[in-house]
């Protein structure tokens, strides 16, 4: 596995040249950081938390004691923001984690298997593809409810389709290399050429779409939250807070800029990273 | 050329079939039903009001006759609004939801491709640069974040145009400026990377060898083979726009079919329900049917290979 060395050592070095990326993976290291210490720090100090009303302190606007200001109920915004950060993160995440799986190994055993079962499972693919998968995903959420959990596993379950086409392509073309023919005539079983030689080789596409797919799962898991389908109250989310906002943002108008900051500027950096990473990882792939 | 059109088109119909069976299946068997949700009724009364809808029967009898219904254009009755049938309540939103997603995507195509053309043909210059900055905040700002912001600046601060409602131009702009800025900004990366790839191509060169003029080489040449990756991505566009005008119909209070359709989702109305999601699910493959034809004219090569 030398050869694979130098291409991810290749990779690595195309990534650190590309400024843009570079600045985009420390901000995100950074907002990471933010949501997953700034919470217990901000209420050890300042006895901040984000579900404590206090109505007196009511919709003020930014502050020295609230850059962001407060909530309606008088609750610190900017701990509101980095909570709601988290579980966007989370979500955006977990869901993102859950397509790819799904998206892999469906790819790969299609891909694998070939001939008849191949075009049924992606013609399979081909009709999902058609549905509205958003509608399907509102239907999800109305269905199980709307925990945290079932929220990510709802959207990972809808957007794993383009991964696996991504992979089965891969492995179509990996599966007559000779490595796979020297494993087959080693009588290594199926299960483990898909696992320990074609996926592996497959890695660098399915990272690449990886980071694409957590920005836009943060922005569906905001899209539900915005209709109200998301995480519940006290609990935030980006989306639940500038859905808040947006409602309020005629006299509050911090409410609603400056988790809408956030998000975006989550968004623009991820998006970022996934283009950089794309380019490093694959130079011939072209840039949509 | 018709027979191709012919042979996709009847290839929709078992796609087609098989959404609507899957999405009754899961409508249906989920927990819950039209009624729970309502005070307490008697259960005589309860078991009347499902003979009603013919809820009572087995559930492959009741997916016959529902697609019975639907072969004859029938949608059936909403539980929830027990006076309209889903026929009219889709009658009166979907219109409306079409011309924001119409609307939508002329400023995305204008916009985007217009910006994607300048970036080509001055590559790796500062209107490249800035072209391309402004592709990248337009994907990462979302709907929900974009409208109120509009709404915030060019209604309550200038009044210039209307914070909602529906009804007549004015109304439209800055729904369809919100739902339409994110595809602007894809189809700019997507006519660039397009442009930029038949700019090596030798029917380009030949172009210019020709000394046609500059003007002509993009717009008449290149434009129609390296415009083929945004027409793919017109038929997803147009499914994405008509499910995110469920948000920016609920930023602008307009009364399109997305609100009913969280609604419904809600009270397990499964007649709206289904008559939404099959409706959509046929639009959105006669769009990339339509997708495919175009293709086909712009591409002489997949032409003369037959079907793609």
């Amino acid at each position: 596995m030398s050869d694979n060395g130098t291409l991810w050592h290749d990779a690595w070095m195309r990534l650190r040249k590309n400024k843009l990326a570079v600045v985009s993976a420390w901000f995100i290291a950074g907002v990471v950081f933010m949501c997953a210490f700034g919470p217990p720090i901000l209420h050890y100090a300042w006895g901040y938390s984000y579900d404590a009303q206090a109505l007196s302190y009511g919709a003020q606007p930014p502050s020295l004691n609230h850059i962001f200001g407060t909530d309606f109920h008088g609750r610190d915004l900017f701990t509101r923001t980095l909570y709601g950060g988290r579980i966007s993160l989370l979500v955006g995440l977990l869901a993102a984690l859950v397509a790819a799986f799904i998206g892999t190994l469906y790819g790969a055993v299609s891909a694998y298997a070939g001939g008849q079962i191949d075009s049924a499972m992606m013609r399979f693919v081909d009709v999902l593809y058609a549905l509205p998968y958003m509608f399907l995903v509102i239907i999800l959420v109305t269905i199980f409810g709307k925990s945290l959990a079932l929220l990510f596993i709802a959207l990972g379950l809808v957007s794993w389709l383009t991964t696996a086409r991504i992979v089965r392509g891969q492995v179509l073309s990996l599966k007559e290399r000779e490595f796979v023919q020297a494993a087959q005539a080693c009588g290594a079983s199926d299960a483990r050429i898909i696992g320990m030689h074609l996926i592996p080789n497959t890695l660098g596409p399915i990272i690449v779409y990886f980071t694409l797919t957590v920005p836009s799962m943060i922005l569906q898991e905001a899209f539900l939250s915005f209709l109200g389908l998301g995480v519940q109250a006290p609990m935030p989310s980006l989306g639940a807070l500038i859905n808040e906002g947006a409602n309020n943002m005629v006299v509050f108008w911090w409410q609603l800029v400056f988790p809408g900051i956030v998000m975006a500027s989550i968004l623009f950096a991820l998006n970022f990273l996934g283009d950089g990473l794309r380019d490093a990882l694959d130079p011939r792939m072209q840039q949509q | 050329m018709i027979r191709f059109v012919f042979k996709r088109f009847l290839g929709l119909i078992p796609t087609l079939l098989v959404i609507i069976v899957a999405s009754f299946l899961i409508i249906r068997l989920a927990p819950g039903s039209p009624f729970t949700q309502d005070r307490a009724v008697p259960k005589s009364v309860l078991v009347e009001i499902e003979a009603k809808y013919g809820l009572d029967k087995p559930l492959p009898v009741q997916l016959g006759h529902y697609l019975m219904r639907l072969a004859h254009g029938d949608f059936g009755p909403s539980t929830k609004y027990p006076q309209r049938s889903v026929n009219e309540i889709i009658a009166e939103g979907l219109p409306i939801t079409l011309t924001l997603s119409l609307v939508a995507l002329a400023w995305a195509l204008l916009v985007g491709v217009g910006a994607g053309i300048i970036g080509a043909v001055r590559q790796n210059s500062k209107w490249d640069q800035a072209a391309m900055a402004f592709a990248m905040l337009g994907i990462s700002i979302p709907t929900f974040v974009l409208g109120p912001l509009l709404v915030l600046l060019f209604s309550l601060h200038w009044y210039l145009l209307p914070p909602g409602g529906f009804g007549e131009w004015r109304h439209v702009i800055l729904p369809g400026i919100t739902l339409g800025t994110a595809y602007a900004a894809y189809f700019a990366r997507l006519t660039r990377a397009g442009l930029l790839e038949v700019t090596r191509s030798d029917y380009i060169r030949t172009a210019h060898a020709k000394g046609l003029p500059e003007s002509t080489v993009i717009f008449r040449h290149m434009l129609r083979g390296g415009l083929l990756p945004v027409v793919t991505f017109l038929g997803p566009a147009i499914a994405h726009l008509m499910v995110g005008s469920v948000i920016v119909e609920k930023i602008f209070n307009i009364p399109g079919i997305g609100p009913y359709f969280v609604d419904a989702a809600f009270n397990r109305d499964y007649g709206l329900v289904m008559g939404i999601v099959v409706l959509e699910s046929a639009l959105l493959l006669m769009m990339n049917l339509l997708v495919d034809v175009m293709y086909a004219v712009l591409d002489p090569r997949i032409r003369l290979q037959g079907a793609p």
